[in-house]
Parts: C-alpha cells; sequence; structure tokens
C-alpha cells in the first residue's frame, strides 16, 4: 500500500467539490430552457439527485460498481464494500493508491450523481416527479453502477478489452444520451409540441449553468488523473481547449443555417466539446482536442437539428449532445490516442494500432444497447404502476405547481 | 508539421472564415425562433 500524498489527497478532493458543483449547474442549464411553469421542477431533477444518490452511493452504488468483482466475470461489483465497509482514510490497493480511498469514492459519488440528472432534460415539462424519483435510484443501480464497473473496475470486462475512457464518455454521457432518447419516446412529446413555440425562458440562466459546468469540468477531467501531476494539467488543457472550440463550432454552424450568432447555440456548443473530450481528455494532445471540440461541437448540432428535432421531442437535447457527443469522443479516442501523453493509456488509429479503435466500437455499442434495454424495461414497469407521466392538465399548469405547490417567480 | 496542428489550424481559421463572411446582424430586429428554440422545439413540426 502507497502512502497518502497530500497533494494527490488536495487535488482530488478539490475535484469532488467542483464535480459536485456541475449539478445544480446543470439544474440551472436545462431551468434555463424550459418555459417558466416548468423552472423549479426542472431545476429540481439535478438538486434532487444530487441528495438521492449521494445516500444510494455509499450504501449500495459504490460496492456495486468498485467493489471485488463478483466471479471473475467483470459484471457487477460484489457487497463487500456495502455500507462503506472497508472504505476508510487508507488508501484502496487498486484504485488511486496515493489517496484516501474515502476520497476516491466521495470523487465517484459526484459523478454517479450527475449522471441520472443529465436525463433528466429529456423528460423535462412531463414526467411524475414520483416516477422520476423511482426511475432514477433504479436506472442508478442497474445502468450506472453495472457499466461503471464494466468500463472502470480493475476486473471490468470492458477495461479488460482495452477500451479507454478517461472520465466518463462511455459510463455517463452514452448511457444518459442513449437513456434518454428512448425517456423521450416512451413518455411520448409535450402536449402542444411542434404547434406552439416552446422557447427558453431565460436565457441568461442558461449560460449561468454553461459557465458552472464549464467550471466544474475542470474536476470531472483533470481529476480524473486522480493526482496532482502532468496528466491533470493535460487533462485541464484538453478540456477546456475541447469546450472552447465545441462553442466555437456549434455557434458558426448555428450562424450558417439560421443567419446570427446564437448565444444558445454557443452554450450547447461549449457542452457538446466537454462532452466530446470527457474520454480522451487524459490520452490526446491539446491539438487533437481542437479537432474532437470541433467534431462535437458540428456533430451535435446536426444531430440536434436535422435527425432528432421534429421527430422526438427530447426536450433539453439530451441525446443530441451527451449520447452523440459521447460516442463521437469515445471512437475519437480510439483514433487520436497516444502514449506520448500517456503512457498507461494506448495508442489509437493515428498511431498505427486499429485495435483500440475496434475495443472503442465495442464499448460504445455494448454501453448503448445496455442502457436503452434497461431503461426501456423500467419505464415501462414503472409506468404500469406508478403511472410516469401527468395528467394533460397538470402539464398545462406546470409542473412547479402541480408536482411542487411552488413557482419560481412570482406574479 | 504534425498532422493534427495542420488539422487545428484548418479548423480555426476555417470557422473564421466564415465569421468574416457570414451576415452581421439580423434583418430584422425580431427574435430568431429557430435559434432560441436550439435547445426545444420547432415552432411547426
Amino acid at each position: 500500500m502507497d502512502a497518502i500524498n497530500g497533494a494527490d489527497t488536495a487535488w482530488v478532493l478539490i475535484s469532488a467539490a467542483l464535480v459536485m458543483l456541475m449539478t445544480p449547474g446543470l439544474g440551472l442549464f436545462y431551468g434555463g430552457m424550459v418555459r417558466e411553469k416548468n423552472v423549479l421542477s426542472t431545476i429540481m431533477h439535478s438538486f434532487f439527485l444530487l441528495a438521492l444518490i449521494s445516500v444510494v452511493w455509499v450504501l449500495i452504488g459504490y460496492t456495486l460498481a468498485f467493489g471485488p468483482d463478483v466471479g471473475g466475470l467483470g459484471i457487477i461489483g460484489g457487497l463487500d464494500w456495502i455500507g462503506l465497509n472497508g472504505v476508510g482514510p487508507e488508501p484502496s490497493d487498486t484504485y488511486a493508491t496515493t489517496i484516501p480511498h474515502l476520497a476516491f469514492m466521495a470523487f465517484q459519488m459526484m459523478f454517479a450523481a450527475i449522471t441520472p440528472a443529465l436525463i433528466s432534460g429529456s423528460f423535462a415539462e412531463r414526467k411524475r416527479f414520483k416516477a422520476f424519483v423511482a426511475f432514477s435510484l433504479l436506472w442508478s443501480l442497474l445502468v450506472y453502477s453495472p457499466v461503471a464497473h464494466w468500463v472502470w473496475s480493475a476486473n471490468g470486462w470492458i477495461f479488460n478489452l482495452g477500451a479507454l475512457d478517461f472520465a466518463g464518455g462511455t459510463v455517463i454521457h452514452i448511457t444518459s444520451g442513449v437513456s434518454a432518447l428512448v425517456c423521450a419516446l416512451v413518455l411520448g412529446k409535450r402536449s402542444g409540441y411542434g404547434i406552439e413555440p416552446m422557447t427558453p425562458h431565460n436565457a441568461a440562466m442558461t449560460l449561468l449553468g454553461t459557465a458552472l459546468l464549464w467550471f466544474g469540468w475542470f474536476g470531472f477531467n483533470a481529476g480524473s488523473a486522480l493526482g496532482a501531476n502532468g496528466l491533470a494539467a493535460v487533462a485541464f488543457v484538453t478540456t477546456n481547449v475541447a469546450a472552447a472550440t465545441g462553442a466555437l463550432a456549434w455557434m458558426t454552424a448555428s450562424w450558417i443555417r439560421h443567419k446570427q450568432p446564437s448565444v444558445m447555440g454557443a452554450a450547447c456548443g461549449a457542452v457538446a466539446g466537454l462532452v466530446g473530450i470527457t474520454p480522451a481528455a487524459g490520452f490526446v494532445t491539446p491539438m487533437a482536442s481542437i479537432i474532437i471540440g470541433f467534431l462535437a461541437g458540428v456533430g451535435c448540432f446536426i444531430a440536434v437539428e436535422v435527425f432528432v428535432r421534429g421527430r422526438v421531442d427530447d426536450a433539453l437535447d439530451v441525446f443530441g449532445v451527451h449520447g452523440v457527443g459521447g460516442i463521437i469522443g469515445a471512437l475519437a479516442t480510439g483514433i487520436f490516442a497516444t502514449t506520448t501523453v500517456n503512457p498507461a493509456g494506448k495508442d489509437g488509429l493515428l498511431y498505427g494500432n486499429p485495435s483500440l479503435f475496434v475495443a472503442q466500437l465495442i464499448a460504445v455499442v455494448v454501453a448503448a444497447v445496455y442502457a436503452a434495454a434497461v431503461t426501456w424495461v423500467l419505464l415501462k414497469l414503472i409506468n404500469a404502476t406508478i403511472g410516469i407521466r401527468v395528467t394533460e392538465d397538470e402539464e398545462k399548469r406546470g409542473l412547479d405547481s402541480t408536482q411542487h405547490g411552488e413557482v419560481a417567480y412570482q406574479a | 508539421m504534425d498532422i493534427l496542428l495542420i488539422l487545428a489550424l484548418i479548423v480555426f481559421v476555417g470557422m473564421f472564415a466564415a465569421w468574416l463572411v457570414l451576415p452581421g446582424t439580423a434583418a430584422t430586429g425580431v427574435v430568431n425562433q429557430d435559434v432560441m428554440e436550439v435547445a426545444t422545439a420547432p415552432t411547426s413540426a
């Protein structure tokens, strides 16, 4: 067992706090995009999950994701660390061996909290709160924890396949993005979708949320180096560069299509760039991060504007940004990864190693299919018992007053 | 020269050139519903 390194510990704890701030930031990002009558309910989705998953994670989620493997199959962690049993201030033998095991657990807890919150953008303005609670809890245990185990556990089968995911492109963004698409399909369109305007009620709130996400993402990606070191610096730079290029790319694409440089487009593009660089942040050069940010910005813009909108009411473009952005990032990692940046990684297609790209492709397909299938089953189950959608009258009056008895703005 | 540097330069210069030639002001001053709905839904399906 290694000794605890103070700098590494400080950086990971600060990073955990940065990632924590992303979840309420996401609430503001989404909250600005919905109509006035649904602001609080939308923000509440994120805020509530920060609380719910924090508890679920320490009780059982962490051990399912990172606990010693059951049966050596790389499918799921055992219950050895249930209730944080054996997870203390000493370093783990397996994960981040220079920091307290509790610090690693806390860092991962913030990832677990934000992932189901990402999905909430797809069913905004029409999902019953009770159904949202049940779905999010079950999804975290049945989708997030297993996929995290496959990809990040030392014995995970995708990990052993050789696929790379530095900070959660597959574990977080592909699973949440694909699940969001399934949610949008199962719940159906909002009442009045395509007939009445559903414009963002407060673009400035969305910009504030974007800024908080961008800020927190330094913890998300650079913190995933799990130490205060050169790799963290690489991830910090690639993260910022990809976010910036994504913002410029989406804004440019939007400018070409709509004849004006869109502020909302710049915000969405920054998030797309951040999503795209997430799996690659600690494996690629800053120049590659410009390419990845550009591909994510343009790719997500096309996905949202050409393929999704008008067909599926993915209310806040979760699939278009997180699903498509996650897929672009995962595949780009298979192309641009280089061991000159991270000797613990692998070379990608550009550096003469096609096997990494194949492993990335398998990881993408498996994670997407699994997340979609479990999400569909969960939604059908919840719909048959609790009911997933508010009544039409409640939808017209808004979820803030009908689900929470509060409103964001007094008349 | 590194192929990634060349690609990165093409991406950036290409976008910058586009900003110079794209229209710079709204013709009408009216809020562009399509742009404002980047993250929501179209006004007509």
